[in-house]
């Protein structure tokens, strides 16, 4: 599908994926997240061939465009769900949790159950979920859709704010340049990948 | 490029496991039947005499009249139920559940609490039985098809001149058509099976096929007959649900559509649906309560003695027994209905044969499942029919296409993205099943093993096979003590059968309270 197109993504370096609905764009995520399978072409984390390693092993992590926050969980489960994986006590899972909301803005929502958050707040605990498992790479599928000018605004700043202070290599896809630009160093084109590749300034060095 | 959150093994893993099972305690046992006692000089005998074409066309048309019967005391109730909205509605609705629900002993022994002494013990008397029984089919499968029927269409068909018999004939007994040839089926086949309620409400002289082969197999030793009589059973059991589904299937299909929102009751329609509501409670709770005033009497005297028996040694075994079965079955038939449901979600091709197989019990009756399971288990180097485990293994395959039922519409609700979102936190597929899947569906676990249950605890055809003298379970032990004579032992019948309605009123509200959590955490 991608076309024998190459992109590479420097450690702690944010890149913005821009292209039109429809394009394959959230496709490319799921493959580098390992959700589907590529029939060719390799796909390298860290410098490690991941291509064939199954997701849960693969140490990407996703905020999905939807969230997918776990309807059967409060706040705190969710976010703390990959420390739970590992094996963490709930006492210090609890701990991650509560202070992982801190760092999204969340701070106090720990108990609540996540049918009672705003679409904001919703983005906020899927981001929190992502990052407390500390990913490798962190990819972000239209992460700020959907929400009103003010508060898309202000989770902007927020996020640039914090990936700035994690120093996380983040994969960003979206169809607004303007957002692009501002949380991310560099982007590329996603428009015509199917049939020449990505377009775009070169990765840093 | 191919979705990789499913790994099939998983899936693979329980249809090898429900397989084996289903396998084991329901196709070797109808086989080993087949096989093992029978011989083609049987099956002329027993086809040969005038006797058992006299069964079959009892059997016919007593399910006929059945169906009829339960249409009519059905009618009104599905009509209110399912074309208005009202305070309390779910309430009825769960109401003219109970009978389904209950055990058909009870249920008959209430009935017979209930019936003037001319009606004892008659056709009559059964019909009204199965009516009682049958009456949550109509309104479940008739009410809910007539929740989905938009008025405005008859507007629209009035508009375009039709007079309103016309649109009653071609709009709305169209839309509704499929869901009560449905009904009608599934009531026809529960009544032409029917065991408990033909033994003890029905005329001692008349049998049905069901209540023969238990008659045979327990009574007079003829288990060739039995086993004749079990494979015709089933094979008009299986050409009635073969030809309906044939006839009718896509009847349902061809007009589904969204809910459209329920009217109130029309205020000049209050004093009918009072009627309706007043009627239809009192000829669910008439009978139980009946039972349970009954059981305080020896003859016309007041008497605690009947209560005072029952938790004497004897029946305290009897009911400690019942309860240890049924709690068994329902974590062995919990564990099954989750596999096959895993099984059937995960596995487009595989999962179809899945669900063929856990629907099997429903075509075969319980009295064959016991029969069967006695014939396979106790012969040889088994002699498993010593044991309790038999009628928990008996239980749990006659429950289960009830309890997939139940799992299957909440666990096919689970949204994909939660496992991608899951695998993508670093949860492996038994991590995401237990994490995603079976936390998610508790509420609906929980009603699935509440039936399982809930129908252990009634169960009677295999039971009354597989349970031994001083090891019977509660519903053997009403029928027993109701078919002596004597005041004293009909009040112990009662005050037991009460015992048992207070314990599955207990586990059905259970059930009905995760029904109504685990739709409620769909609707989130």
């Amino acid at each position: 599908m991608f076309g024998g197109a190459a992109l590479t993504v420097r450690a702690g370096e944010r890149l913005a994926i821009h292209g039109p609905s429809g394009c394959g764009k959230t496709t490319l995520l799921h493959a580098i997240a390992g959700l589907i399978k590529i029939e060719s072409g390799t796909i390298h984390v860290d410098d490690e061939d991941v291509t064939l390693t199954p997701p849960h092993r693969r140490g990407v992590g996703l905020v999905f465009q939807d969230n997918q926050l776990f309807t059967h969980m409060d706040v705190a489960d969710n976010v703390s769900y990959a420390l739970r994986v590992l094996g963490m006590s709930k006492r210090l899972r609890r701990e991650a949790a509560a202070e992982w909301l801190t760092r999204v803005g969340l701070q106090g929502a720990a108990d609540r159950h996540v049918s009672e958050l705003s679409g904001g707040e919703s983005k906020r605990v899927a981001l929190a979920r992502t990052l407390a498992g500390s990913p490798s790479v962190v990819l972000l599928d239209e992460p700020l859709t959907g929400l009103d000018d003010q508060l898309h605004g202000r989770l902007l700043a927020d996020v640039r704010e914090l990936f700035d202070h994690l120093g996380t290599t983040v994969v960003h896809v979206t169809h607004d340049r303007a957002e692009g630009a501002a949380l991310c160093h560099r982007s590329v084109e996603f428009e015509s990948v199917a049939h020449h590749g990505f377009h775009g300034s070169r990765p840093p060095d | 490029m191919s979705d990789q959150i499913f790994p099939l093994r998983i899936g693979r893993v329980s249809t090898f496991v429900v397989a084996v099972w289903i396998g084991v305690f329901l196709v070797l046992p109808v086989a080993t039947l087949i096989v093992a006692d029978l011989g083609l000089h049987d099956v002329t005998r027993i086809l040969g005499q005038l006797s058992t074409w006299r069964l079959l066309w009892f059997s016919a048309w007593q399910a006929a009249v059945s169906v009829l019967v339960t249409g009519l005391i059905s009618a009104p109730i599905t009509w209110l139920i399912g074309r208005h909205h009202f305070r309390g509605r779910s309430i009825l609705r769960a109401v003219t559940t109970v009978g389904f629900l209950l055990p058909s002993v009870v249920v008959a022994a209430g009935i017979q609490a209930v019936l003037p002494s001319a009606m004892q013990y008659s056709v009559p008397a059964m019909v009204v039985g199965h009516a009682y029984f049958n009456m949550a089919v109509m309104v479940r499968v008739v009410g809910s098809r007539a929740e989905l029927f938009d008025d405005r269409i008859v507007g629209a068909a009035s508009l375009l001149g039709a007079s309103p018999q016309f649109v009653w004939r071609t709009v709305v007994w169209q839309s509704v058509r499929g869901s009560v040839i449905s009904a009608s089926v599934v009531t026809f086949v529960f009544c032409f099976t029917s065991n408990a309620v033909v033994r003890l409400l029905g005329d001692p002289r008349r049998s049905t096929i069901e209540s023969d082969i238990a008659r045979r197999a327990f009574g007079i030793g003829d288990i060739s007959g039995a086993t004749v009589l079990a494979l015709l059973q089933l094979f008009t059991v299986a050409a009635i649900l073969g030809l309906a589904s044939a006839r009718w299937a896509g009847n349902d299909r061809a007009s589904q559509g969204t809910s459209p929102k329920l009217p109130g009751i029309p205020s000049h329609h209050r004093t009918t649906a009072g009627a309706i509501i007043v009627g239809t409670t009192g000829f669910v709770v008439a009978p139980l309560m009946a039972l349970v005033w009954r059981s305080f009497h020896v003859g016309e005297t007041f008497s605690l003695e009947a209560w005072r028996s029952i938790f004497e040694p004897m029946f305290l075994s009897t009911i400690r027994g019942t309860f240890r079965i049924a709690l068994t079955a329902g974590v062995v038939g919990m564990s099954l209905c989750v596999l096959a449901t895993l099984a059937i979600v995960q596995l487009p091709r595989l999962g179809r044969v899945v669900d063929a197989l856990v629907m099997l019990p429903i075509a075969i009756s319980p009295v064959t499942v016991g029969l069967g399971l006695i014939l396979t288990f106790d012969t040889g180097w088994f002699d498993w029919r010593a044991g309790w485990w038999l009628t928990v293994i008996a239980h749990s395959v006659v429950a289960l296409p009830l309890a997939v039922r139940v799992l299957l519409p909440a666990w096919r609700t689970t949204p994909h993205g939660l496992h991608r979102a899951a695998a993508n936190l670093g949860a492996g597929a038994w991590r995401r099943l237990v994490d995603v899947d079976l936390r998610r569906m508790k509420p609906a676990m929980t009603a699935a093993c509440g039936l399982i249950v809930a129908v252990s605890l009634g169960e009677f055809g295999a039971a009354s096979l597989l349970s031994r003298d001083g090891a019977e379970t509660m519903p053997v032990a009403i029928a027993r003590l109701l078919s002596r004579t004597g005041d004293a032992f009909r009040a112990q019948a009662f005050a037991l059968a009460s015992l048992l309605v207070i314990v599955c009123l207990m586990v059905l509200v259970t059930v009905e309270i995760a029904l109504m959590r685990g739709s409620r955490a769909a609707r989130r």
